[in-house]
Order: C-alpha cells, then structure tokens, then sequence
C-alpha cells in the first residue's frame, strides 16, 4: 500500500509512476530479447528436439504416440522453460542493471513483474504457438489441440513466474544452473499435472473447464505471490 | 504377547524381511541424528578451548578479528 | 511484546535455557519410542487383513507426520526471521532441514518395504508416496540452497524464502497429485486407511508419535545448539562454557 502511494506520490513529483516503471521495463526486456534473434530461438528448437527424440527412443507407432503426446509435450515444454530461466536474470545481474531496477523508486515486485512478463512473451507464447505442430506429429487427435494451447499459455506464465523466484535465488551463485532446477521441478509438479491432465482429458472428450479454472487459479495465485517473492530473492543475491 | 514364541517373533509371521528393516531404518535414523549431535556439541567445544588456548599464548594476536560476531 | 521477542531471540539465553531442558526432551522420548516399538511389535494384535505386516506402521506413520510438522516448523522460523531478523530462527531452520529430509526418507524407504507384502511391488505412483517424494525434492533443495551461498546470511535468507514459497506449494502438490492418481485410476485403497482401530493398535501408535515428536524437538534444540557455539565461538559466555565443561570433564 505505502509503495502504490510512493509510486502516485512519484508522478506527482513528476517522477515515473508504477505503470510507467512497469511498460518502461517491459519494453526494454522484450527489445533486448528481440535483439539475439538466436537465443530467441533457443528454447523452441530445443522444445522441438526433446519431442522428436522420443519417438526415436520408444516407437514410431502412432496410437502409442498419441497416448503419451499430453505428457510428452508438457515434459517438453516444461524443461524448455526451464532451461530459458538462468538467462532471466543472469546478464541484469552481470552488468549492474538489476542493481539500478532495484534502487527504482517503483516497488520491486512490479519490475521483476515485467521482466517475467517480457520473457514469458519470448519463451511460453512461443512454445504455446508452436505445440500444435509439433503435436500433429505425435498423432494428437486434432480436436484436443486448442486444449493443448491454452493450458501451455496458461501453464507456461505459471511456470515462468514460479521459476522467477528459483532464477532469482540462484543468480548470484557462480554455477547455479542445476541448482536452479532442483529448486524449481518439484514446484511445476503441479503445473505439469494438471496440464497434462486435462490434455488427456479432452483427448478423451471430458468436459475440461473446471480444471481449466484450476489452472487459471493457479496463475493468479503465482502471480500474486511470485513477482513479491522473487523481488526479495533479488535483493538478497545482491546483497551477498 | 501377540506371538506365540519367540521365534514368532523374530520371524513376525514371515514378514520379519519387511518390519525389521523399517525399523532398523526409521528408529536408526533417529539414533543417528542423536549421536551425531551429541558428538558435534564435543568437538565444537573442544574447538573453541583449544582456540582459547592458542590465543592465550601469543596474547598480542587476537583470533577475535577473524570470527564474525552474530548478536 | 519486543523484549520478549529479544530474550527468546538471544543465543545465551536460548543456550542455558534448553540446556536444562534438553536431557527430558532426549530421555521422555526415547522412553517412549522404546515402550511403543515393544508395544507395536510385540503385543498389539496383528491385523487381520495385513498380518504383522501392518506392523511397519508404527514407523511409517509417525516419520510422514514428522516430515510434514518438521516443514512446517521451517516455515514458521522462516518467517519469525525474515519478519523480525532473528538469527535464532534461522538457526533452528538450518538445524531441523536434514532431520526433515531423514523423516521424509524414512517415510519413503517404510512405504516401500510395506509395499511389498501389500501390493506386491517396490513402488507404487500412489498419491501419498509421491507427495512424499516431492517432499523429499523440496528439503533437498532448501539444503543445497543455503549450502550454495558465500556468505551465510545471504544462504539463510534464500533457505527461508525457499521454505516459504515451499509451504504455499506444499497443499498444491498435494491436491494435484491426488488428481492426478483418481485420474489414472491406480491403487486406490490406502496403506493407513483402517476402519476403526482398537485401542491396543492406536495406543502404541499414539506413544511412537508423541515420541518422535520429542526427539524431533531435542535434535532441532541440540543442533540449534551446536550451531550457535559455531558461529561466535569467541564470546565470553562460550568460552567460559567450554571451561566449564573441560573443568567437568
């Protein structure tokens, strides 16, 4: 509350407020992500290559295919994610950038908010667009794919706003990367269960929306308590 | 008694293969942590009289500098 | 309400205090898990279903209540330090992670042994066995955490916010994975679910838990303990401690 009427007290001032703060951030992180067009690409060839080994290392027969697809392209989609996250805050940090965002005056939950959302808009919604591709080769019965891609849009922001906190934990150790995910994997559990689940579930022709819902729910609650909680790892990276 | 001899007992019905390792385990784990501590507490004081000591005999050296104090 | 805070949060006095409480902590429950081990093992009657199988449950029981109470107790000293800086709180944590971690793995390691007689397998992705093992997952990663950082302030705050957003986690996990196992239908009777026990089976359970409970608390004090006399074993109270105890030795 004390922070909303700093950041008002702030335009007053003439000094930027919270929204501004906020687009000021996520502009910035979505030209820099823009900017190496390679490293954009990183996480989807990735994605793409995980899903075609496995057909190689268990059969190309397609009713098996189609009944592991859920689970697959979800595994999937969650390490390419996974594997996104050391870079969120890493060259911030590196540089003395994630120093300067914090002496902003807007509260640090809202900026990490939009470096979360900048790489969510360059990792997830990708992933989320590409699936159903991808999901055409793993024979998923073609009226499950809009299921598909909204539980990766959804899924993936959870998973980038809970891997936030690990990324920021993390970034101040030399070599965090496996640490990162030990934190990290036993906190998607969730996220992979249900979205998987109701993939299974519509392949199966059930009525998904509650679980859908479920799911919503869980962004909101992520996204309530991640950006907060991820702001305060920063702080303590920085510290130490 | 719920067994009928004692040989019952140790062989639990047949299941002695199952129920004596859980316990081993679980009630060894708890042991574990006991001795472990009770060592720990030994060495750590060990240590701190011996690092008395040491500084005792070179009185103008104080190890006080190189140990953080916590409040 | 702040010198309070401040006296429970001063090493010295934590330090005397529980040192006269220690051995009853220590002596109670071991008196206790010994009287409820015989107890279980040897008079209460065997179940009729599970044979002395059933028998593994006065370990199995009170190790998975141990790990679930043991987090809990984390989060609660994560936030009196995060909220008030107290290191005592911090210490605590620290000293009650690996003793989580054992509790949640020995859970795991009697589930699966009983497993075998019940269902015939090692393991089952039954929904309490896998919550467990998240569990497991989780202290890990709260101790390699705190393991990881330079500096030990910095490792006791990333610990605690680690435990904190593991604690909001926690039900989450539960609940999905609950889900997830109606959803694929596996084994769907419990290891624990009895209906009604008599007396002579939950009595020996009750005195297993109660005393897991105390050695849980000696463990955490002791270690909490040993931790303070390491990280200021320059003050005077410690140094005359450790006189005190050469003198008595």
């Amino acid at each position: 509350m004390s922070a909303e009427r700093a950041a008002t007290d702030n335009t007053a001032a003439g000094l930027p407020g919270l929204w501004q703060g906020f687009s000021a951030t996520l502009y910035r992180d979505c030209r820099l992500r823009f900017r190496r067009r390679s490293e954009l690409a990183n996480p989807l060839i990735f994605f793409a290559l995980v899903v075609t080994l496995f057909p190689l290392g268990l059969s190309p027969d397609s009713t098996l295919l189609a009944e592991i697809a859920p689970g697959l392209l979800w595994v999937a989609a969650l390490l390419a994610v996974l594997l996104s996250l050391d870079g969120l805050f890493r060259d911030d940090f590196d540089d003395g950038t994630l120093e300067q965002l914090l002496l902003a005056p807007q509260p640090a939950g809202v900026l990490v908010l939009a470096k979360i959302v900048a790489h969510w808009l360059t990792t997830g919604l990708p992933l989320a667009l590409l699936s159903p591709l991808l999901a055409v080769m793993l024979a998923l019965p073609g009226h499950s794919m809009g299921v598909l891609m909204l539980t990766l849009l959804v899924g993936s922001a959870t998973l980038s706003l809970i891997g936030a906190i690990g990324a920021a934990l993390t970034v101040g150790l030399r070599r965090g990367g496996v640490l990162l995910s030990l934190l990290i994997l036993p906190l998607y559990a969730p996220v992979l269960i249900f979205g998987a689940g109701i993939v299974r579930l519509a392949v199966e022709g059930a009525v998904v929306t509650p679980w859908l819902a479920l799911m919503g729910a869980m962004l909101a609650l992520s996204l309530l308590a991640a950006p907060w909680a991820a702001g305060a790892a920063l702080k303590l990276s920085l510290d130490g | 008694m719920a067994f009928d001899s004692l040989t019952d007992f140790w062989a639990m019905n047949g299941y002695a293969a199952y129920v004596w390792p859980a316990f081993i385990v679980v009630l060894g784990a708890l042991v574990a942590f006991a001795l472990v501590s009770v060592i720990e507490q030994r060495r750590l004081l060990r240590h701190v009289s011996a690092l008395e000591r040491r500084e005792a005999r070179r009185p103008g050296r104080s190890a006080t500098a190189t140990v953080e104090e916590t409040s | 309400m702040w010198p309070i805070i401040h006296k429970l949060g001063s090493p010295k006095w934590f330090y005397t205090m529980s040192g006269r409480w220690l051995p009853f902590l220590w002596g109670i429950g071991a008196i206790l898990i010994t009287i409820g081990s015989l107890w279980g093992l040897a008079f209460a009657p065997a179940d009729y279903q599970q044979g002395d199988s059933f028998r593994i449950l006065y370990v199995h029981v009170p190790a998975a209540i141990l790990a679930q109470s043991c987090f809990a107790m984390m989060a609660l000293c994560s936030v009196i330090f995060l909220v008030w800086r107290i290191k005592l709180a911090d210490m605590a944590a620290g000293a009650a992670a690996p003793f989580g971690a054992a509790m949640t793995f020995s859970a795991l390691f009697s589930g699966a042994i009983w497993g075998v007689p019940t269902w015939g397998t090692w393991w089952v992705w039954d929904a309490r066995l896998t919550s467990m093992l998240l569990l497991l997952f989780i202290y890990l990663g709260i101790m390699a955490l705190r393991g990881a950082f330079a500096s030990r302030d910095g490792g006791a705050r990333a610990a605690a916010i680690l435990t904190l957003v593991g604690v909001i986690n926690l039900p989450i996990i539960k609940y999905s994975v609950v889900w997830w196992n109606t959803l694929h239908q596996g084994a769907t009777f419990s290891l624990t679910e009895k209906p009604a026990m008599p007396a002579s089976m939950w009595l020996p359970l009750l005195l297993m838990v109660i005393g897991f409970y105390l050695i849980f608390a000696a463990v955490t004090v002791a270690r909490t303990r040993n931790e303070i006399i390491r990280r200021q074993p320059s003050a005077r109270w410690v140094r005359a401690l450790a006189q005190g105890e050469r003198n008595g030795l």
